[in-house]
């Protein structure tokens, strides 16, 4: 009978660490919430399509490119791509909403709305269009020796901190003639314990000698950009207006899967960070639902004040009441058992109540 | 005097045990007036730094932790001793333990109190352990240190209070026709009505296994945490995943010492060679040298693993360690608490006591600095390639340090005349299933 024990207790521990595996394994499948998700817009809708644009630009132009074809793994610029996207929109919207680590995506659910991020999907499938053909372009002529040719730029007149803004640089020979094909650098001065510039990129001009940057300046205040072609550098000032916008959002800690949705019962206020001065209000708080891990630390918290509860019990019965009579000899353990009640309801609630300002950088 | 011979065992264990209780002698008032007069500076040192700020003391930028929390970590380290005796040689039916539990359970309570007082002293702003309570983190060590030192404390207290509960009774029993009526009334009502009762004696048995139990993995956590809030830091030679086990064994190590300190003393002078005999001095002599042997491990165990690789700043650590500032007390450490006990308790030659008492005195003293040279020197090692942190104690961390020790002398002296040092009900038991076991019943002693 042992025997048949020891055998079904491997086949279970075999099948159970099967199961984990194939959990592991099987990150290609979406999880439910995620499992079926349809795009709710329509995926030729421009005004989607240019709403997602912006957020692109700001959210995921660092990594994936203007065109989104800087990453090898995740083409977006692909012929094929649109129609894998269209195909199974709830495998990417649950990559871009979850991330994955391991490859270095950075997960969204928290800085991106539902409708952001499905606008932004429904802008990558316009991005899939096959490339045009390439159009050679007319031959120019390059500069000849001893002339120099010109950079104009031009910077938008308002802008904001956060907000993407195009930087245009015009490049002429000495005839007036623009150059094409030509890379332009553009930098922004910079006062970091000493002043210099610092490259934000570059562009290369078109058949028109016009050369387009999109960037998005963080810092507020007047900044002066320069272009460079070669030798050739001209400079433009630019006001960067301030917003309220917090541009970074750190992430720490590991991202182990919640059983559920955090539970928080608080004031509204307890969702903000507070003002300046003020202390953050605290609210109840159970990190990954009503199965918390939290309630493992909070219930062997419990746990020993129940028993010291028991314990005070037991001496609280000790005193045999018929021989009371001036006395009352159960006023001790009366008052054991009110200090611990007190005592363990206000340790355990340390645990449970917190300032909420802290909650999206920490678990 | 006590009557020997004809009296049974009980009757010479409470005229005995019950003695000192009763009248105080000049020897005892002056005592207590020296340690108040300690206290009382200690106090005065306190208010002098509550006016000036922390300035008053050593601790500056880079060493901004010092003797407070030194006492801290002693503190709460000699507590453990406490409970380990009482509890965990409960539960393991060790019965020589049934005369120094009391002692132990008092060490583990007024040292727990002056351990939680010191991280509160060395706040510039003591009312700023509201915000802990009011805004605190589950995600914070300090926290769990509230927790778990309040829990640790409060079940100390409980239990305490049961084996106390008969003695009370006891002592509520002999009161005499003079006794005050407040006397009297207090004594009823913190012996809860005990009369000996069957029924009674079951209900404390079995209250205190439950204790017993509850509270060594309680005993676990309290100084586990307070290793935390040293290890979850990335500070040279607090970065260390062992610190849990190691604090709790220095604290049993140290904890026992303590106790045997005291069990020395008490025994002097309360006559208590009957009960708190040579066998108790040799048993927990031997566990001391367990723990020894332990701490001995985890601290090479330490320290090599540091030194075999010497990253950068452990490398600046173990060279002020072992070479630096810090070597003296370092190596007295060493010499002091671990080298010599081991001589004295191993090497029987001479008698047992005050061998194993000569030890127990070194291991406190050494104990005391060891913690000073987990703490401190971690902190005099710069985080950026500045200069070394620099840290003397100023006077009103040495008298508030002293204010503290003497301030557990004092309690622990005014609790000895109110309640009886020697748990009698506890060694009643522990005879009378000694007699069940035995066919011959001990009457006598010669």
């Amino acid at each position: 009978m042992t025997r048949f024990r020891l055998l079904s207790a491997a086949v279970s521990v075999t099948i159970l660490l099967w199961i984990l595996g194939t959990a592991v394994q099987a990150q290609d499948e979406p999880p439910p919430p995620y499992a079926g998700l349809k795009n709710p817009f329509p995926w030729d809708n421009t005004s989607t399509q240019e709403a997602g644009k912006e957020l692109y630009r700001q959210s995921c132009l660092g990594c994936h490119g203007v065109d989104g074809s800087n990453l090898a793994t995740a083409d977006f610029s692909a012929a094929d791509y649109p129609q894998s996207l269209q195909e199974r929109p709830d495998f990417s919207f649950w990559i871009f909403s979850e991330g994955r680590l391991d490859k270095g995506m950075p997960p969204y659910k928290s800085s991106l709305s539902e409708e952001q991020r499905w606008q932004v999907l429904t802008y990558l499938s316009s991005l899939g269009v096959a490339a045009p053909s390439e159009v050679t372009p007319p031959p120019t002529k390059p500069p000849s020796e001893g002339e120099k040719a010109t950079l104009q730029l031009t910077a938008p007149q308002q802008a904001q901190a956060g907000q993407p803004l195009t930087l245009s640089a015009l490049l002429q020979d000495s005839q007036g003639e623009p150059i094409g094909s030509a890379t332009v650098k553009f930098f922004i001065r910079v006062d970091f314990f000493a002043s210099g510039l610092m490259e934000i990129g570059e562009a290369a001009t078109d058949a028109r000698g016009v050369a387009s940057f999109e960037s998005t300046l963080r810092q507020a205040g007047d900044i002066q950009v320069v272009a460079r072609y070669e030798t050739i550098e001209t400079a433009a000032t630019l006001t960067v207006a301030e917003t309220g916008e917090r541009f970074y959002q750190t992430e720490s800690g590991l991202h182990l899967p919640a059983p559920g949705e955090e539970v928080l019962i608080g004031p509204k206020s307890a969702l903000e960070p507070g003002e300046m001065d003020k202390a953050p209000t605290s609210a109840f708080r159970l990190p990954g639902g009503i199965l918390s891990w939290l309630l493992l630390l909070v219930g062997a918290v419990a746990l020993t004040w129940v028993t010291y509860f028991r314990v005070m019990y037991h001496v609280f019965r000790i005193p045999i009441v018929s021989e009371i009579v001036d006395t009352d000899t159960r006023l001790v353990p009366l008052l054991g058992l009110a200090i611990v009640t007190v005592l363990g309801i206000l340790l355990v609630l340390m645990f449970l109540t917190g300032p909420h300002s802290y909650f999206h950088l920490l678990w | 005097m006590r009557a020997r011979g004809a009296q049974s065992f009980n009757e010479r264990l409470e005229r005995t045990i019950l003695n000192p209780v009763a009248p105080t002698t000049t020897g005892y008032y002056s005592l207590l007036f020296v340690l108040l007069a300690i206290v009382a500076w200690g106090f005065y040192a306190y208010i002098t730094q509550l006016r000036y700020g922390l300035m008053m003391t050593g601790m500056r930028d880079q060493v901004m932790w010092g003797l407070y929390l030194v006492n801290f970590v002693f503190f709460i380290g000699i507590g453990h001793a406490g409970t380990f005796i009482s509890a965990v040689l409960r539960v393991t039916h060790v019965g020589w333990r049934a005369p120094v539990t009391r002692m132990a359970e008092l060490v583990t309570v007024f040292s727990l109190m002056m351990g939680a007082l010191m991280p509160l002293i060395d706040m510039g702003r003591p009312e700023r352990v509201l915000n802990l309570f009011l805004f605190g983190r589950f995600q914070s060590p300090l926290l769990w240190d509230i927790v778990a030192i309040t829990s640790y404390f409060t079940g100390s207290l409980i239990y305490l209070y049961l084996p106390l509960i008969p003695d009370l009774a006891l002592m509520r029993d002999r009161l005499g026709q003079g006794a005050s009526a407040f006397k009297r009334k207090v004594l009823t009502f913190l012996a809860v009505g005990w009369r000996n009762t069957p029924q009674q004696r079951q209900r404390l048995e079995k209250a205190s296994w439950i204790m017993a139990v509850a509270i060594i993995p309680v005993m676990v956590s309290v100084h586990t945490v307070v290793s935390f809030v040293y290890s979850m830091l990335l500070r040279p030679g607090w970065d260390s995943t062992i610190f849990g086990i190691y604090f709790v064994i220095g604290a049993l190590f140290s904890g026992l010492a303590t106790v045997l300190v005291i069990m020395a003393i008490f025994r002097k002078s309360f006559h208590l060679e009957e009960y708190i005999t040579e066998r108790h001095f040799r048993n927990l002599g031997y566990l001391l040298l367990t723990t020894l042997f332990l701490y001995l491990y985890l601290t090479i165990s330490d320290y090599i693993t540091i030194g075999y690789k010497l990253k950068g700043e452990d490398k600046h650590l173990l060279e002020l360690l072992m070479l630096g500032k810090s070597a003296f007390w370092f190596w007295f450490f060493w010499v002091a608490g671990i080298a010599a006990p081991i001589f004295l308790i191993l090497f029987r030659r001479g008698p047992v006591i005050p061998r194993i008492i000569t030890a127990c005195v070194l291991i406190t003293v050494a104990m005391w600095i060891k913690r000073f040279v987990i703490i401190i020197p971690s902190l005099q090692v710069p985080l950026m390639p500045f200069e070394f942190g620099a840290y003397s104690p100023s006077w009103v961390e040495w008298s508030i340090t002293a204010g503290a020790f003497a301030a557990f002398i004092l309690l622990y002296a005014i609790a000895a005349k109110f309640i009886p040092i020697v748990s009698i009900w506890e060694v009643t038991e522990e005879a009378e299933t000694q007699a069940l076991a035995q066919p011959v019943e001990e009457t006598e002693r010669v």
